[in-house]
């Protein structure tokens, strides 16, 4: 078997592991204080509790710029080829997501144990927001399963399109680097103008997403393949140095 | 078992660093990869190595193209000039890597040889001298006991002292483990006992590739009045030449023939031949 | 040992090992060094060792004990001693006869002078 991917997936898997355990501590920190002040002093006034998967898809795109490449190059050091390196870092990438959804469903449910009983403490997280009309309810089981799986694909798309900014600094020479750099911003603000002036309707688009969960995934799971392609175009024939100290 | 390297070409744009090359390495031997700086050694061994994609060419091991294999690129292990562990790693971590990459590491052993050198395994890779930067991944080498080891510069920025240990156990690794050792360096003279075997590399080219001995063997040097030196080089493939006063000196590519009278002739060091071979080229 | 300019490693590393043997250093019957040992020590490729060692085993000067190592032969020394002499001639004689004739000193002065020789040297 030409592939060892083994090694390669245990190591990556247990670097990124240990990042996200301090980002999940700090979550249950922060969720913890949280419960306290408003069981404690919260009274009669209702508090919900959110962000958790915009905070957790910020840190995985992150981990997407700062781990592609280190990992990268420790396993061309051992001896790892490139398309066994970046297929477990694909793997890696996937369990991590479906790692953190799984611990932001335990936050839910870590809630609504610890307010049971007080009717005025909600979670209103990204699944709830857009696919439950922001209703002020704790969310079922069958939702939290949904909740799960909308939030793996987010995540998994963080980290792909993460390691996509990443390798595509990493290829660029000086100036194009430059000239990159300066056009985001422009095409960010800019390009969405243009298409609407040209008669592009995004809000049906929009719309469409937020018609169906499943249409979100759809929508992270193609931006992900697209990354992944790129991502592996982008690498495959690049020269490999070491990190600017 | 070998590595088989044949017309390799790399070129970075406009520049090519290396240009048709074609070489073996094999039969658990030492081999002495030797040029100056910009020779072309680091991005030979980048290749074999999958760091660098040659324009043209191919490197198998063992049999296997190098390229994607896993089987292949395990078997090699190159202690680089360059740094390719995570910054903020501690060599502890590292060598806990190590172990998780290679089946064959020796944690007992690395920790023994960090000891010896005194390296602290506590210290982040970032944090370390130059010196012992270099000296970290000699360890990691010596120990990963892989079929092909490959050292890139290897005693840069070592003192005397680390220089000398470093040899000595890279001998009694070679004895007690032996293995097909790639040596690139350009300090000739401390490489010249060390290696069996000498590849000689300029502008990207191959200029010698043979054994050790057939090297040396393969010039002299004769010496003695200006005059009659000049007469005894008639027809021969002179190297290099000095002239310090009346008495003259050559290197001649061949074996000496009949002593003339009045002339001494002596054997050539490898680091003096490789001087003068590139004075020559220097010349052509 | 150090190492001399420009003569091969391993006829120095003969050479030696052969010193050793005529002085008693190595007695008959006992173990040399092992290749190892002599390439760690002197920071030299193993097959330079081999070689080194060799010229002794292929001149009967020592044998290979299978698993154990190299060892002095029986009568190596007396062996040593009668090529030694036979080289006497032409590695120490002639250079000082010719050396001698350099500096113009004859026959009978060359004579009074290894006579001296002999008193001082121990």
């Amino acid at each position: 078997m030409k592939m060892n991917l083994k090694p390669a997936y245990r190591y990556q898997f247990m670097s990124l592991l240990k990042g996200t355990a301090v980002f999940y501590l700090i979550m249950i920190v922060i969720v913890t204080a949280f419960l306290a002040v408003t069981i404690n002093f919260g009274g009669s006034s209702s508090m919900t509790f959110g962000g958790y998967a915009f905070a957790a898809a910020v840190y995985l795109f992150v981990a997407g710029i700062v781990y592609i490449r280190s990992d990268l190059r420790l396993c061309l050091q051992f001896g790892v080829s490139r398309r066994t390196a970046f297929l477990s870092e694909i793997l890696s990438f996937l369990s991590i997501s479906a790692i953190l959804a799984v611990a932001g469903e335990l936050v839910t449910a870590l809630v609504r144990v610890a307010a049971s009983g007080n009717p005025n403490i909600f979670v209103l997280d990204f699944y709830q927001i857009v696919y439950l009309g922001a209703e002020k309810v704790l969310p079922s089981f069958g939702h939290q399963a949904m909740s799960f799986l909308t939030n793996v694909a987010m995540f998994f798309c963080a980290c792909t399109v993460g390691a996509f900014f990443s390798l595509m600094f990493w290829r660029l020479n000086k100036f194009w680097t430059i000239v990159v750099a300066i056009s985001i911003p422009f095409a960010i603000n800019g390009l969405p103008y243009l298409l609407i002036k040209l008669g592009v309707d995004f809000s049906r688009f929009f719309a469409w997403i937020a018609s169906s969960p499943f249409c979100f995934i759809l929508t992270c799971l193609v931006i992900a393949a697209a990354a992944v392609v790129i991502d592996w175009l982008l690498l495959r024939r690049a020269n490999i140095k070491a990190a600017k100290n | 078992m070998s590595i088989e390297i044949k017309n390799i070409t790399k070129c970075f744009g406009d520049v090519c660093a290396l240009d048709d090359v074609t070489l073996s390495f094999g039969g658990e031997k030492i081999y002495g990869l030797l040029g100056n700086n910009g020779a072309g050694k680091s991005t030979l061994l980048g290749i074999l190595t999958d760091l660098l994609h040659p324009t043209g060419g191919t490197v198998t091991v063992d049999g296997e193209a190098v390229s994607n294999n896993d089987t292949a690129l395990g078997k090699v292990f190159l202690v680089a000039e360059q740094n390719l562990f995570p910054e903020d790693m501690s060599v502890k971590k590292a060598f806990g890597a190590a172990q998780i990459f290679s089946a064959a590491f020796d944690r007992a052993y690395a920790e023994k040889l960090a000891a010896k050198f005194g390296l602290n395994t506590k210290k982040k890779i970032k944090s370390l001298s130059t010196g012992y930067a270099s000296i970290f991944r000699l360890i990691i080498g010596l120990s990963v006991n892989t079929p092909y080891l490959l050292l890139d510069e290897p005693v840069l920025g070592l003192d005397a002292q680390h220089r000398d240990m470093f040899y000595r156990l890279l001998l009694e690794k070679y004895a007690e483990k032996p293995c097909t050792i790639v040596i690139s360096t350009h300090l000739i003279a401390e490489a010249a006992e060390l290696i069996e075997h000498a590849v000689i590399i300029r502008d990207g080219r191959i200029i010698r590739d043979c054994p050790s001995s057939e090297l040396t063997a393969s010039a002299y040097s004769v010496s003695g009045p200006a005059g009659l030196v000049d007469s005894y080089l008639e027809g021969k493939h002179i190297l290099t030449s000095n002239t310090l006063g009346g008495l003259k000196t050559a290197c001649v590519q061949g074996q000496s023939d009949a002593l003339p009278a009045g002339l001494e002739f002596s054997g050539v060091k490898l680091q003096d031949y490789f001087i003068s071979l590139m004075e020559e080229e220097d010349r052509k | 040992m150090t190492f001399q300019e420009e003569r091969p490693i391993f006829l120095q590393l003969a050479e030696q090992l052969e010193d050793g043997i005529l002085s008693g250093a190595y007695p008959e019957g006992s173990q040399v060094p092992s290749i190892t040992e002599y390439s760690v020590t002197y920071k030299i490729n193993p097959a330079t060792a081999l070689k080194g060692i060799n010229l002794l085993v292929d001149t009967g000067l020592l044998y290979k004990k299978r698993g154990l190592g190299m060892f002095v032969a029986e009568g190596a020394k007396e062996k040593l001693k009668a090529g030694r002499r036979e080289k006497f001639l032409a590695d120490y004689i002639e250079k000082l006869v010719r050396e001698a004739k350099n500096l113009g000193l004859g026959a009978s002065e060359l004579s009074e002078m290894i006579k001296r020789g002999f008193e001082d040297v121990d």
